[in-house]
């Protein structure tokens, strides 16, 4: 199944998917700042709107547009992120 | 006051035993887990539960903590859905001293803790109230003022969650009210439909008293609510929702 095969009005907020992004980024990816391509909106990981399928694919709960895409393929797990990301890393 | 952030743990899957169960509402049970080297959480936070069956199928889902911090235990709060794959197993079957795996705490967006300040408004709906529950409790273990008003919807009286524990609550700065969407008891005081514009007036949810608006339970709710909310003015970013899943409220 193709991962932006979407069932609307079934989504999640980024919240949803935060367990699995966690194993992706090795970071709680609901606290990065995004600053949206389409529409300027600045918001976190967690008001983003998540759509389930094969992948997961995240959008700007205020335009709707694709802000991020993770998708399972072969033996890796392919990340598109779109727009502008702020990632706090703290180093220990 | 400093903002703590959760401690930095790799998330990894735990083996958690139940230590005690407790009815909650007709359709609702609270499960208190002890997890070895529970990193801590915030209030909001919630953990993922895996399930295998013997022929290696995997089913995961996320459950909000119900519990504050401050608790050695891990407190869950799980509503039946009838037709589910996962909550009829975690309401009707598990067993004190069984086993389940669980990892957490996840989620750092959808939390408050005192130094996040106030007026808080919380809505729930249904099972969303248990991640509220979460911040309310840590509020009064830490001593905070912050003015609260809460809003429960629920669809009967025999579903509502915590009402004991909420009534006592209800004081010093916290305000409970209710809503009940499908059927109320003859003498019922509270609310008797969906959640409107003038019930988030009545709670508080005013732009003009700048709250920290938190809202939680199935999608159809919370889109619903968060609707009313723009619509009274409010500006989305100061609105943090939390989605549990498909159905309406
Ligand atoms: C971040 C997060 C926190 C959550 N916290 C809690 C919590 O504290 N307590 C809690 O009880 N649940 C919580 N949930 C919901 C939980 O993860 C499961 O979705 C829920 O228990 C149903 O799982 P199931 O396997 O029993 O049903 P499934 O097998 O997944 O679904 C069976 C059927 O029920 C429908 N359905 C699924 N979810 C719901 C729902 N919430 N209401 C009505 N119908 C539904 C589905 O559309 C499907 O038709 C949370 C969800 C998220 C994303
Ligand atoms: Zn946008």
């Amino acid at each position: 199944m193709d991962p932006t095969d979407e069932h609307e009005g079934e989504h999640l907020d980024g919240n949803g998917v935060a367990g699995i992004l966690q194993q992706v980024f090795a970071a709680d990816f609901t606290t990065f700042q995004r600053v949206c391509q389409s529409c300027g909106d600045r918001n976190m990981g967690g008001a983003l709107r998540s759509y389930l399928g094969a992948g997961i694919v995240l959008r700007c709960a205020n335009c709707g547009d694709v802000a991020m895409r993770v998708s399972p393929r072969d033996r890796e797990i392919v990340v598109e992120m779109r727009g502008v990301w702020s990632v706090a890393i703290t180093s220990s | 006051m400093e903002r703590l952030a959760p401690r930095k743990t790799p998330l990894v899957w735990r083996v958690a035993t139940v230590r005690d169960v407790r009815t909650e509402s007709a359709t609702a049970r609270t499960i208190v887990f002890d997890v070895p080297d529970w990193p801590g959480h915030l209030p909001g936070q919630h953990v993922d539960i895996r399930l295998t069956a013997e022929d290696g199928y995997e089913a995961q889902r996320s459950y909000s903590i119900a519990s504050p911090p401050a608790d050695h235990a891990l407190e869950l709060t799980v509503e039946l859905i009838d037709t589910g794959e996962v909550s009829p197993y975690l309401v009707e079957e598990l067993q004190r001293g069984d086993q389940i795996e669980l990892r957490g705490p996840i989620g750092g967006y959808f939390t408050w803790q005192p130094a996040d300040g106030g007026p808080l408004v919380l809505l729930a709906g249904g099972s969303g109230l248990v991640p509220l529950m979460a911040m309310l409790r840590h509020r009064d273990a830490s001593g905070a003022t912050v003015p609260v008003s809460l809003l429960v919807s629920a669809r009967a009286l025999p579903a509502l969650l915590y009402r004991d524990e909420l009534s006592c609550r209800a004081r010093d700065g916290v305000e409970v009210s209710y809503t009940l969407t499908r059927e109320a008891p003859s003498g019922w005081t509270g609310w008797n439909r969906r959640v409107d514009a003038e019930m988030l007036r009545a709670v508080g949810a005013d732009p003009q008293r700048r709250p920290l608006v938190y809202v939680c339970g199935p999608t159809g709710f919370v889109e619903h609510v968060a609707e009313l909310l723009v619509g009274l003015g409010h500006d989305p970013h100061a609105i943090k929702t939390e989605r549990f899943g498909p159905s309406g409220g």
